[in-house]
Parts: C-alpha cells; sequence; structure tokens
C-alpha cells in the first residue's frame, strides 16, 4: 500500500463525510482531494506569482482575449435565435432586434464587442512591434498571432453575412469578388467561399458554418499556444 | 519570474484590478449597445445584378475599396494586400535583432508603420460617401 493510500485511510472520517467533502469541492482544497492532487500547492503557487507592471499599451492582448470571451457568451445566446437560411435569416434577426426580450441588447453588445476585438488587436500588433518583441524569440509567438490575425478578420467578414440584409450581401459579393482576381487559382478560391458562382442560401450555409464552429476551435487552439509561449518566454521588456 | 520593483501578486491585487477593468469594460460595451445599436437594414436584393440603391461596404473593407480605386485592375489591389500581409508575417525573419539591429529595424519600420497608419486612415478616419461596387 502506497504511503498516499495509507494516509488516506488514517484521516477517513467514514464514507459519508468524505463524499461530501468531494461533492462540497472543498475536498478539493482541504480533505482528500487535496491530498492526491495537492491542489491547494498549486492554487497557493499560482495565486502568488508576481504579476509584471505593464504600462496600458501592454494590456491590449487581454482586451482582445477579454472581447473574444464576450463574443463566445454573446454568440451563443445569438445562436438560438439565428436561422441559417435564405430569406429566414433575415427575419430571425428582426425578430431578435424587436420582439425577443433583450435580444437588441444581446445583438448589439455583439456587434460593439467584434468591432472592439479588431480594433483591439491593430493596437496590440502595433505595441508588439513597437517594443521589438517579435524578433528571436518571440518570432514564433508573432506568426501565431498574425494566424490569429486572420481568424478574426474571418470571423467579421463571415459573421457580417449573417443578418442577410443589403449591406451584408453586397459586401460579401464585393469582398468575393476580389478574391476571384487572384491569378490562377481566383475563381476556384472563388467558388469554394461562395458554394458557387454566385453569393447565395450556399454560401450564408457556409459562412454560417465557419463563424460558430470552425474558426472558433481554430481561434481557441492558436490562442492557447499564444498563451503558452507568453508564459514560457514573459512579456518583453520595453525597448 | 524574478521579482522586481513594480511587480505585485496576482491575488488580491492582479485580481481586483482586473475586475475592475473587465466591470467597466462591460458597462463600456453596454453603453455603447444602448446608444448606437446594431442597424437593422433592408433585407438582401439577391436578383438584382448590382446594388439597387447607394450601399457602403462594411467598414473593414473600406481600405480595399480605396486601393481598388487607385490601382488600374482589381488583381493588382488584392495581390498588394496578400503582400502586405505576407511582409508582416515575415517581419521577425527580416529583422532578427541580432545583426547591426538599428538599420534593419529602420527598414522594416518604415514600410510597417506607413501601412498601418494607412489602413487606420482609411477605416477609421476617411469620410462617408464610400459606396459598392
Ligand atoms: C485574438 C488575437 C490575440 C490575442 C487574444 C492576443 C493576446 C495576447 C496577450 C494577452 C499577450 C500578452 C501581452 C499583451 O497583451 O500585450 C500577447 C503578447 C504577444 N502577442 Fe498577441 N494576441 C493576439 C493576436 C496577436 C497578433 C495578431 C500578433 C502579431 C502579429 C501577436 C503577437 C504577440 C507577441 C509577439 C506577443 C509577445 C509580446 C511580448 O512578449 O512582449 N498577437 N498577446
Amino acid at each position: 500500500m502506497s504511503l498516499a493510500t495509507r494516509r488516506d485511510r488514517r484521516e477517513s472520517k467514514g464514507i459519508l463525510h468524505d463524499f461530501l467533502e468531494w461533492v462540497g469541492l472543498l475536498g478539493f482544497i482541504y480533505g482528500p482531494l487535496d491530498r492526491r492532487l495537492s491542489v491547494r500547492d498549486a492554487l497557493e503557487k499560482a495565486l502568488s506569482r508576481p504579476i509584471p507592471h505593464i504600462s496600458w499599451w501592454g494590456c491590449f492582448g487581454g482586451i482582445s482575449l477579454f472581447l473574444f470571451l464576450v463574443q463566445i457568451g454573446t454568440g451563443v445566446v445569438l445562436m438560438f435565435f439565428y436561422v441559417p437560411t435564405d430569406p429566414e435569416a433575415y427575419h430571425s434577426i428582426r425578430y431578435l432586434n424587436g420582439t425577443a426580450p433583450f435580444g437588441w441588447l444581446v445583438r448589439s453588445t455583439h456587434h460593439w464587442s467584434g468591432n472592439g476585438m479588431i480594433f483591439a488587436l491593430f493596437i496590440h500588433v502595433i505595441r508588439v512591434f513597437v517594443t521589438g518583441a517579435y524578433q528571436r524569440p518571440r518570432d514564433l509567438n508573432w506568426m501565431v498571432g498574425m494566424a490569429l490575425f486572420l481568424f478574426t478578420l474571418s470571423f467579421a467578414l463571415t459573421g457580417y453575412l449573417l443578418p442577410w440584409s443589403q449591406t451584408a450581401f453586397w459586401t460579401t459579393v464585393f469582398w468575393t469578388d476580389m478574391i476571384g482576381q487572384i491569378p490562377i487559382v481566383g475563381q476556384w478560391l472563388l467558388v469554394l467561399i461562395r458554394g458557387g458562382e454566385l453569393v447565395s442560401g450556399a454560401t450564408l450555409t457556409r459562412f454560417y458554418a465557419m463563424h460558430v464552429a470552425v474558426l472558433p476551435i481554430l481561434t481557441i487552439v492558436f490562442m492557447a499556444i499564444h498563451f503558452a509561449i507568453i508564459r514560457r518566454l514573459g512579456i518583453k521588456e520595453p525597448l | 519570474m524574478r521579482e522586481k520593483k513594480g511587480d505585485h501578486p496576482f491575488y488580491p491585487h492582479h485580481v481586483i484590478r482586473n475586475a475592475m477593468a473587465v466591470l467597466g469594460a462591460i458597462a463600456a460595451l453596454a453603453a455603447l449597445a444602448g446608444w448606437f445599436p446594431a442597424p437593422m437594414e433592408r433585407v438582401a436584393d439577391t436578383l438584382s445584378p448590382v446594388p439597387p440603391e447607394p450601399t457602403a461596404p462594411m467598414w473593414l473593407m473600406r481600405p480595399v475599396w480605396l486601393v481598388d480605386r487607385i490601382l488600374p485592375s482589381s488583381t493588382l489591389t488584392i495581390l498588394v494586400f496578400a503582400a502586405a500581409f505576407l511582409f508582416c508575417a515575415f517581419i521577425p525573419f527580416i529583422d532578427r535583432g541580432q545583426e547591426d539591429p538599428s538599420k534593419r529595424r529602420f527598414w522594416v519600420a518604415v514600410p510597417f508603420l506607413l501601412w498601418m497608419m494607412f489602413i487606420f486612415v482609411a477605416t477609421w478616419l476617411l469620410p462617408k460617401g464610400i459606396f459598392l461596387p
């Protein structure tokens, strides 16, 4: 019998007591679960970790993350109402905006938080550039950041079509036409993005899938890498 | 991580400051949403071959729209944006921050900051009156 198990036996105060400690979650810090997983040690270490002082410029990556979390929260609520077909998409947004309680608030918050995320990223990239933090060894994180930037733009472009309004539709026609102008692969890409020759209900379905499934997963994975690298290397001191 | 002057522990100092910032940000978002709600426009007219009325592109597309007006072909426009993106992505490989940092940095910084300035002005400062196509 291992030492931990033996100690566990000795300190056990009966099945019911142990069970209540587990489900009461206190067991995580003081009780049997802590004896198995050393949660308290880890917590104490994490909570007392010194945080370097950073200026306001250094907060824009964190602000982007915060706004992304708001996007997930409000986005999931929007999904309860939104219908991704032509022309029901437009009517579902109308319903959300006018009839559903606080629907306008959720939609407008998603709108502003999304726009704000792009603005915050813009400042974040400039601050990373100006402090020279793209140089080795943070060059890898700059590339990861570039991928995150592409994903964020794709979020904006796919999300913008979803209300199926006049500007949504014609903006999508405009930029997908532009993609079609790329030499050699342009036409192929255009059909891939639109799901046909023209912007149609098929485009809407595609953009919806990208917006609520593919892009969130990609973004979360790349953010995890981004943050892991920051934890490992620390924030660069200003030049 | 080494401790220095100006460092503070994660808990409670950092947690409280963060919580205040988050509450402030939520208030700002709610205020924006309340005073400037997301627009509700007309339903898309998918049958018309061109926009049936003057339609402004999404703000994100304003720099693209502008460059497309200046250059003779859309192929050039998209190539300019692709080149700018690739340049930005590969900045760490152009300026590796080892050999003679100042000169390299200068030749990376000039195009990068000019490009960012153009994007900023075209996106957020340009007057209205931009219409599709
Ligand atoms: C969704 C997008 C992004 C999120 C949530 C994010 C988040 C963060 C956070 C929280 C930090 C810590 C320091 C700070 O906030 O300034 C950081 C650092 C960094 N970010 Fe981002 N970022 C994103 C996109 C980008 C982009 C687009 C780039 C560049 C192309 C980039 C490059 C970097 C680099 C190189 C660092 C390390 C800076 C240093 O050590 O001083 N990130 N990021």
